[in-house]
């Protein structure tokens, strides 16, 4: 089947990675508290993709494929060990202006990672593609092996080595209002990447059914995510605190028209 | 004598206003933050979180990746018929776990994964749509 994809300002980030450090509490008084995260971050999976303006066309049967770029640049890895190392940094703070107002700021994921045996191929011509299919997206190995030999020599030219990269943090800022003892309406903003991967804003009611029992609904809008429908509820039992959020509502009435799913699950405890 | 007491309603009153504005320690740990507001020894919070969103990938869609072999026809085409000046992806899953050791420290570890793709006025003149391409 042949397939043209035209595409431009593109960019592709993947990875996947571990993170081990310490919290430690600022400030905690009355009004503001504070608290820091501080760790070392490794790299076990990159990937990062990005062109100005990209062509992809899949010749019929699929015996090549033709790669038209400007601006082009992929990141390759030369082996499959852990692909880099850094350090991390979570910043957490609440503001209580008075009674009933409260803002909280979040920072997180704030990095500089020191990749390992990475580089990065800046293109600005065109290829063919023949033999084995190559992935953009998964086929994280040197092109070398893809490529018709008569490319190889704009390739190593085209190659520097990759060796700092900052992977997307993660800003919330959240208003909350505590319209009585049970409910508080809380008004939030969060950036991933500095909006570079998202931005979106939610407006959401957070009641308190029981001393055990908070139930936290929202709506919202997000240039990645479409409608934001979010509900999340909170049970405590003497010491355990069970948590479970869904993300998405929307798509059990109008699947074709949501464009967001999430989950998340939290347990916490005071061990004896 | 008159200028120490002065200091003294102060410093008093600034307190009382204090603890006046001051949060009530929630009881909740997610939705609230009781877990760093409280910070009590020997406690632990562990979280485990996973999303798909973009601006014009259908919820269908991303069942089909997680259930089907190929996409639903009405899901495809919904997708061919939107706008798309800016493609925009972003998937997620995390898992942290705290440990708070004293009244100041604490330890914790996490595990990331993150996919994000955006990309503007993709033009598509004849998309399979193959799972592979996604």
């Amino acid at each position: 089947m042949n397939t043209t994809l035209q595409t431009n300002n593109l960019r592709f980030l993947r990875y996947s990675g571990y993170a081990a450090g310490a919290s430690y509490r600022i400030c905690n008084t009355k009004t503001f508290q504070s608290k820091l995260s501080f760790g070392l971050n490794a790299v076990s999976d990159f990937r990062s993709v990005s062109a100005k303006e990209m062509s992809l066309y899949t010749a019929p049967k699929g015996e090549y494929i033709d790669v038209i770029t400007q601006d082009f640049m992929i990141s390759e890895k030369k082996t499959n060990s852990p692909q880099g190392i850094g350090v991390v940094l979570d910043f957490d703070v609440d503001y209580h202006f008075n009674k009933k107002q409260t803002i909280s700021v979040s920072i997180h994921d704030l990095n500089m990672t020191r990749l390992f045996d990475i580089s990065r191929l800046n293109l600005d011509t065109n290829f063919r593609f023949t033999g084995i299919g190559y992935d953009l997206v998964r086929d994280t190995n040197s092109l070398n092996q893809y490529i018709d030999s008569n490319y190889l020599s704009v390739l190593d030219n085209a190659r520097s080595p990759m060796n700092w990269v900052s992977l997307p943090s993660r800003i919330h800022i959240a208003w909350k209002y505590k319209i009585n003892e049970k409910s508080t309406l809380i008004a939030d903003i969060r950036a991933i990447d500095l909006g570079r991967y998202g931005i979106s804003g939610t407006l959401g009611l957070s009641q308190k059914f029981s001393k055990k029992f908070e139930l936290y609904s929202s709506l919202g809008y997000g240039n990645f995510t479409g409608l934001l429908w979010q509900e999340s509820a909170e049970y405590r039992l003497n010491n355990f605190n069970l948590f479970a959020t869904i993300q998405g509502l929307q798509s059990l009435f109008i699947p074709t028209l949501t464009h967001n799913y999430g989950m998340r699950f939290g347990f916490s405890r005071t061990l004896p | 004598m008159k200028t120490i007491f002065k200091v003294f309603l102060l410093f008093i009153s600034a307190v009382a206003s204090d603890a006046a504005f001051g949060q009530q320690l929630d009881s909740f740990s997610f939705l609230g933050n009781r877990f760093n507001q409280a910070w009590e020894p020997k406690s632990i919070q562990i979280s485990l979180e996973g999303s798909a969103n973009s601006n014009v990938i259908n919820t269908t869609m991303f069942s089909d990746i997680l259930l089907r072999s190929s996409f639903t026809a009405k899901a495809k085409q919904t997708f061919l018929d939107g706008d798309k000046k800016r493609v925009n992806l972003h998937s997620r899953a995390f898992l942290r776990a705290e440990y708070k050791l004293n009244k100041k420290w604490g330890i914790y570890t996490s595990a990331a994964s993150m996919t994000g793709y955006t990309g503007k006025n993709l033009s598509l003149s004849y998309f399979s749509l193959e799972m592979q391409l996604i």
